[in-house]
C-alpha cells in the first residue's frame, strides 16, 4: 500500500475537523453552549489521529507517487471516513444515540441524498442543522476536489484521482491544470450558493433557513431546516427559486463556465444539455396533464408549477418535500423514471446521469441499424467526438451494476427491515439516486426510521455507492484489487 | 410484379398458415366429438381456407432470394408471427360464446407467446377450444418459424439467419453439423418429451383430457391455466412431481438434450449456463425455505423444501403455476420471485424472461470492466463454456438487459395511464414482459386479466411479444430505415451519380 495515501488521509482527517469550525461558530452564535463542547470533541477527534497519520508519513513523500489505482482507493476511503467522523457530532451531542443512525444520517448528507432518521427536525439544536447542511454542500461537489483546489501541489495527477470521484461518464477538461479547474467548479459553486441564500432572504426566509436551504439545494442534496420542507412555507416565490436553482445544481458546470469566457453557444450545441431540457419538459406536460385529466377543478396554474417543481425536484435529485399529495400512480411511475435519470454530469445531482442514458440509447439504435444492415461502419459520437468501445461498455456495465445492486440492496431491506417490496424498493432507487424521501408526499413513504441497523447500513453504502457511481466503489471490493499480480 | 424479397416473406408465411390449418385439424376432430356444432363450423371453415391457401401460396410465390438481408428475416418473423396470431383468434371470436376481440387477441397471444395468462375465464371455454390453446402454446413453445423451417427442404443457410430471430437466446446451437439437423433434432427432442409428459401423468393418475392438455401446454413453460387457474396445491404429489420435472426440462436448452443425444456427457459439465441456472434454483430454494422456516417455526422442514423447490421451478422457467401457499408472502419472498422471474430460463428452451446465458455474459463482462479499471492496458481472453468468445457477445447481452429493463417501466407507466395502481402496473409489465404470466401482485389467481381495461389488455400483448421475440423484431416495427430506406444510401448514391456527372 502507497504510504501517500496514508498521508493524504491524515491531512483530510484535519480538514474535516477544521470544517467543523463552522458549526461550532453557530452554536456559539446561538448560544447553544451545551453543544459547544460536543462539537469541540469532535474536533479533536478528527484533528489528532489525522495530525499523527500525517506526521508519521510525511517522510515517505519523496518516496512514491500516487496512481490511478490508489485514486479509487483514497476517493472511496476518504468517502467512508468522513461520514464515520462527521457522525460524531450526532452522536456525542446525544441528538442520535445510536451511532448507526448517525452514520446512516452524516453519510446521506455526505452523498446529498437528504433521507433522514429525524422524525422532527424542528426540535434540532442550529448548530447540528448547520453541519447537517454542510455536509450536504461539502459532498455536491465533491470532497476530493475540493481538496485539489485548494491543495494543488499535493504530487498526485488529480485529474485521475478527481475522476473517480466526479459524476459522470465523459469529463470535460476546462483548463489546462486540473487544480484550476476545481477551483472554477468551487468559485461557481460557491457564488451559486451566495446568490441563492441572498434571493431565498429577499423571500421573506429567515437567515438561517436561508443559508441551509441554499447550502442543501446547491448541493441537491434536500436536508431541510424544517418537518414539511419547502411545502411548510407555502411561498410560491421560494418554490420558483429553488426550482430554478435546483436546475442549476443539475446542469453541468462546465457550461457555467463556457458562459463567463463568452461562449453562449455551447449551450445551446452540449448534446446532454438539450436532452436534459427536452426530459424536463415533456415529463412536465404528461404530468401536467394527468393531473388535468384526473382533477379538472383545479388551477392550470397550479398545475404547471407544481408539475415542474416536481419534475425538477426529482431529477436534481434534490427530494425536498412538498405538499402535493394524492397524485396518480401514472406521475408517479414517471417521476421513478427521472429519479433513475438524475441530472448532467459534472453537476451535483445523482442518478444514472442523463449523458449516459442518451449515449445508451444511441447505441441501443447502433445495435438496431447493425441487426437491420448486417455490418454497419458507423460511429457513436457525443457532442461531436467519438464514443470508443470501451466508454461504451463502461457505461453497459454500470446499468448492470445498477440494477444489481439495486436488487441485492432491496434483497437485504426485505429480510431485515420487513416492509412492502414496492416501498423498499423505491426507498432503494432512492437512496442509490441520492434522492431522498421525495416520493413521501406523492403516497410511497419510505421508512428509513423503522428500520434495523443492518438497513441503516445497507442504505448508507448504497448512498455512498450511488454518489461514486459504483464502480470506483466496488473496485476496491475486487480481488484483483489487492492482489495485483493475479490475472 | 412482386419483388423477391415480398416473395420470400410470403412464401414463408403461406407454410406458416399451412402449419396452421393443420394444427386445427385436432381441435376440430373434438369439436366433433363433443357436438360443439358452431365451433366445429367455424374450424372447419378455417381448416378448409387455410390449408390450400398455405399450400397455393407456397407453390405460386417460390423463394428467389439466394442471399437473405437480416432485415428481410425480421420482418419475415414478425410478419407470421403477426398472421399466425390473427389467425389464432379467429376460433374464440366465431366460436359463438359472445367473447369480445380485445379477449380473443390476448387469448391467442398469452397462448403463442407461452405466457398462460388468460382472459377469458377457463371454466367457461368449451372443451375444442381448451386443445386449441393447448397447441397454440405447444407450437409457440417451439416457435413458429423452426416448424415452417423443418418442413422446407432447401433452405440450409437462409434457415440459420432466420430462426436466429425467433429463438429465444443469444446464441444458437453448434453441436451438430448442418442447421437443417439442428431444427429436426429439437422437433424430434420436443415431440419426445411431450407423450413421455403425457404417458408420466397418465400414470400418475391424471385423466386423459388433462393429461393431453398439460402435457401440451406445460412442456411450452405456459402455465397450467386449465388445471384450477394454475393454482395446483391441492393435487396429489406424484402429479405435482411430474408436472415440475417436466417444467424443468422445457426450461433449460436444448443442446443439452442433443448433448447427451449424441453421448458427449462431458461437455455437459462444461456448460455454464446450465450450471448458473442449477445453482440460481438453490440459491433461491435456500433463501425461500429459510424464511419460511423463520417465519412459522412449526413447519415440518422437508414438505416445506420441497414445495419451496417445485414453487422455485415454476418460476424460474416463467411457467408461473403455484404449488405452495400463498397467503403469507413476505416482502423478502417476494422479491426473491420477482429476480428469479426476471432471470428466467436458459437460452433455446420454452422459458422467457432474460435468459440464464444473458446473466453469465453480464456477470463475465462486469468483472472484465473491473479488471480493466485496475489493469487498463491489459488484454484478455473471454470464455463461455470453456471456450473463447467474442467479446460483441458481451455487448449484446447488456445491451438486450438494458433495454428489457426500460421497456418494464414504460410498460408499467403505459399501463398505469388508465388508472391501475404502480405496484399492479409494474407486476403485470413484468409478468407479461418475461412470459410468466403471474404478476406477484396477484399471486392467489394467477393470470387472470379479464378485469383490466381493454387499453391495458392491448399494452400487455405489446409486451408479451415483446418478451417472447426477444424485443429486437418487434423494435423494428419502429426503424425508420427498414421502411422508408436507408438515408445514408440514398446520400451515397446521390454522392456517386454526381461524381459521374462531373466526369461526364
Amino acid at each position: 500500500m502507497n504510504k501517500r495515501i496514508f498521508h493524504f488521509l491524515g491531512i483530510f482527517l484535519i480538514a474535516i475537523g477544521a470544517a467543523m469550525l463552522l458549526p461550532l461558530f453557530t452554536a456559539l452564535v446561538y448560544g447553544e453552549y451545551h453543544l459547544a463542547g460536543a462539537f469541540i470533541l469532535s474536533i479533536l477527534i478528527c484533528i489528532v489521529p489525522g495530525w499523527i497519520v500525517h506526521l508519521s508519513y510525511k517522510k515517505s513523500l519523496t518516496e512514491e507517487k500516487i496512481n490511478f489505482r490508489d485514486g479509487y482507493f483514497i476517493v472511496t476511503a476518504v468517502w467512508f471516513i468522513s461520514s464515520i467522523f462527521s457522525a460524531f457530532p450526532y452522536f456525542i451531542s446525544g441528538v442520535m444515540p445510536n451511532f448507526i443512525d448517525a452514520f446512516f444520517e452524516s453519510a446521506s448528507g455526505y452523498s446529498t441524498t437528504g433521507a433522514t432518521l429525524f422524525t422532527n427536525v424542528e426540535t434540532l439544536p442550529h448548530s447540528i442543522l448547520m453541519w447537517r447542511s454542510l455536509t450536504q454542500w461539502l459532498g455536491g461537489m465533491g470532497i476530493v476536489v475540493l481538496f485539489f483546489a485548494f491543495l494543488p501541489s499535493f504530487g498526485a495527477k488529480g485529474n485521475t484521482i478527481a475522476n473517480a470521484e466526479a459524476p459522470g461518464a465523459f469529463q470535460r477538461k476546462l483548463t489546462s491544470r486540473y487544480s484550476d479547474t476545481a477551483r472554477v467548479f468551487y468559485a461557481l459553486y460557491v457564488s451559486l450558493t451566495l446568490v441563492l441564500t441572498i434571493l431565498l432572504v429577499i423571500g421573506d426566509m429567515n437567515i438561517f433557513d436561508a443559508i441551509n436551504h441554499a447550502l442543501t439545494t446547491m448541493a441537491t442534496g434536500g436536508f431541510s431546516t424544517r418537518t414539511g420542507g419547502i411545502g411548510s412555507y407555502d411561498s410560491t416565490f421560494i418554490y420558483i427559486v429553488i426550482g430554478i436553482f435546483a436546475f442549476f445544481a443539475a446542469t453541468n458546470f462546465g457550461l457555467f463556465f463556457d458562459m463567463i469566457c463568452g461562449r453562449f453557444r455551447s449551450l445551446l450545441k452540449d448534446e446532454e444539455f438539450r436532452s436534459f431540457v427536452a426530459i424536463v419538459a415533456i415529463s412536465s406536460i404528461l404530468i401536467t396533464i394527468s393531473l388535468k385529466l384526473t382533477d379538472s377543478s383545479t388551477n392550470a396554474i397550479n398545475d404547471v408549477t407544481a408539475a415542474f417543481f416536481q419534475v425538477i425536484n426529482t431529477i436534481s435529485t434534490l427530494g425536498v418535500e412538498t405538499a402535493n399529495s394524492n397524485w396518480p400512480p401514472f406521475c408517479l411511475i414517471i417521476l421513478a423514471l427521472l429519479m433513475i435519470t438524475g441530472g448532467c454530469s459534472s453537476s451535483t445531482s445523482g442518478g444514472i446521469k442523463v449523458s449516459r442514458i442518451t449515449t445508451l440509447i444511441k447505441v441501443l439504435k447502433l445495435d438496431v441499424r447493425r441487426r437491420i444492415h448486417g455490418t454497419v461502419v458507423e460511429e457513436i459520437t457525443y457532442n461531436g467526438k467519438k464514443v470508443d468501445t470501451k466508454t461504451m461498455d463502461y457505461i453497459l456495465s454500470f446499468v448492470i451494476l445498477y440494477l444489481t445492486i439495486v436488487l441485492t440492496a432491496t434483497l437485504i431491506i426485505c429480510g431485515f427491515g420487513g416492509g412492502d417490496l414496492m416501498t423498499n424498493l423505491i426507498s432503494v432507487l432512492s437512496c442509490i439516486s441520492n434522492l431522498g424521501p421525495g416520493m413521501d408526499s406523492l403516497g410511497l413513504v419510505c421508512e428509513y426510521h423503522t428500520q434495523s441497523a443492518i438497513c441503516s447500513i445497507t442504505y448508507a453504502f448504497v448512498m455512498i455507492a450511488g454518489r461514486l457511481e459504483l464502480e470506483t466503489f466496488l473496485v476496491i471490493f475486487s480481488r484483483h484489487y489487492w492482489k495485483t499480480y493475479r490475472v | 410484379m412482386i419483388s423477391t424479397r415480398k416473395k420470400f416473406v410470403m412464401n414463408i408465411m403461406s407454410i406458416a398458415i399451412f402449419i396452421y390449418g393443420i394444427a386445427i385439424l385436432p381441435s376440430l376432430f373434438m369439436a366433433a366429438r363433443y357436438n360443439e356444432l358452431g365451433i366445429f363450423e367455424s374450424m372447419a371453415v378455417i381448416a378448409i381456407v387455410c390449408i390450400p391457401l398455405g399450400i397455393l401460396g407456397h407453390k405460386a410465390l417460390p423463394n428467389e432470394l439466394e442471399n437473405v438481408p437480416m432485415s428481410v428475416c425480421y420482418v419475415t418473423t414478425l410478419m407470421t408471427w403477426a398472421a399466425v396470431i390473427i389467425l389464432s383468434a379467429l376460433p374464440y371470436y366465431f366460436a359463438g360464446e359472445g367473447y369480445r376481440i380485445v379477449d380473443c387477441f390476448f387469448e391467442s397471444i398469452a397462448s403463442w407467446t407461452t405466457t398462460g395468462a388468460s382472459a377469458i375465464p377457463t371454466e367457461s371455454l368449451p372443451v375444442p377450444l381448451k386443445i386449441w390453446r393447448s397447441e397454440c402454446n405447444w407450437m409457440g413453445g417451439i416457435g413458429i418459424i423452426l416448424l415452417t423451417l423443418t418442413l422446407v427442404s432447401k433452405w440450409q443457410f437462409v434457415g440459420q439467419k432466420l430462426a436466429s430471430t425467433e429463438i429465444r437466446g443469444p446464441e444458437f446451437l453448434m453441436s451438430n453439423t448442418t442447421f437443417r439437423q439442428a431444427y429436426r433434432r429439437i422437433l424430434g427432442i420436443y415431440c419426445s418429451m411431450t407423450v413421455i409428459h403425457y404417458v408420466a401423468l397418465r400414470v400418475a393418475g391424471m385423466t386423459q383430457m388433462n393429461s393431453l392438455l398439460t402435457a401440451l401446454s406445460n412442456i411450452s413453460t405456459s402455465g397450467l391455466q386449465h388445471l384450477n387457474n394454475g393454482v395446483i396445491t391441492g393435487f396429489p404429489l406424484a402429479i405435482k412431481i411430474v408436472i415440475v420435472v417436466f417444467t424443468f426440462m422445457g426450461s433449460i436448452n436444448v443442446g443439452i438434450f442433443v448433448l447427451a443425444l449424441i453421448g458427449k456427457f462431458k461437455r455437459i459439465l462444461d456448460q455454464s449456463e446450465l450450471k448458473m441456472y442449477l445453482l440460481i434454483i438453490l440459491v433461491a430454494t435456500i433463501l425461500l425455505t429459510g424464511s419460511a422456516m423463520l417465519a412459522h417455526e412449526d413447519m415440518p422442514f422437508f414438505s416445506t423444501i420441497g414445495n419451496t423447490l417445485m414453487q422455485v421451478v415454476s418460476f424460474a422457467s416463467t411457467a408461473g403455476f403455484i404449488v405452495t401457499e400463498y397467503q403469507n408472502l413476505n416482502a423478502f419472498m417476494l422479491c426473491v420471485i420477482l429476480i428469479l422471474m426476471f432471470i428466467g430460463a436458459c437460452a433455446i428452451s420454452t422459458g422467457g424472461g432474460l435468459k440464464v446465458s444473458r446473466i453469465v455474459y453480464s456477470a463475465k463482462s462486469l468483472s472484465n470492466n473491473i479488471y480493466t479499471h485496475i489493469h487498463p492496458n491489459s488484454i484478455r481472453t473471454e470464455t463461455y463454456n470453456k471456450q473463447p468468445t467474442n467479446k460483441d457477445n458481451f455487448t449484446q447481452s447488456n445491451m438486450y438487459i438494458a433495454t428489457f429493463m426500460l421497456l418494464y417501466i414504460i410498460g408499467g407507466i403505459l399501463i398505469t395511464a388508465d388508472g391501475t395502481d404502480a405496484y399492479t402496473a409494474l407486476s403485470y409489465s413484468q409478468a407479461m414482459l418475461t412470459n410468466v404470466g403471474s404478476p406477484i401482485s396477484e399471486l392467489a389467481n394467477p393470470g387472470i386479466v379479464s378485469h383490466m381495461t381493454d387499453y391495458s389488455k392491448c399494452i400487455m400483448c405489446f409486451l408479451m411479444l415483446c418478451g417472447r421475440l426477444e424485443i429486437y423484431p418487434v423494435m423494428m416495427l419502429f426503424s425508420y430505415r427498414l421502411w422508408f430506406g436507408d438515408k445514408s444510401k440514398t446520400k451515397f448514391k446521390k454522392a456517386i451519380q454526381d461524381i459521374q456527372r462531373e466526369d461526364k
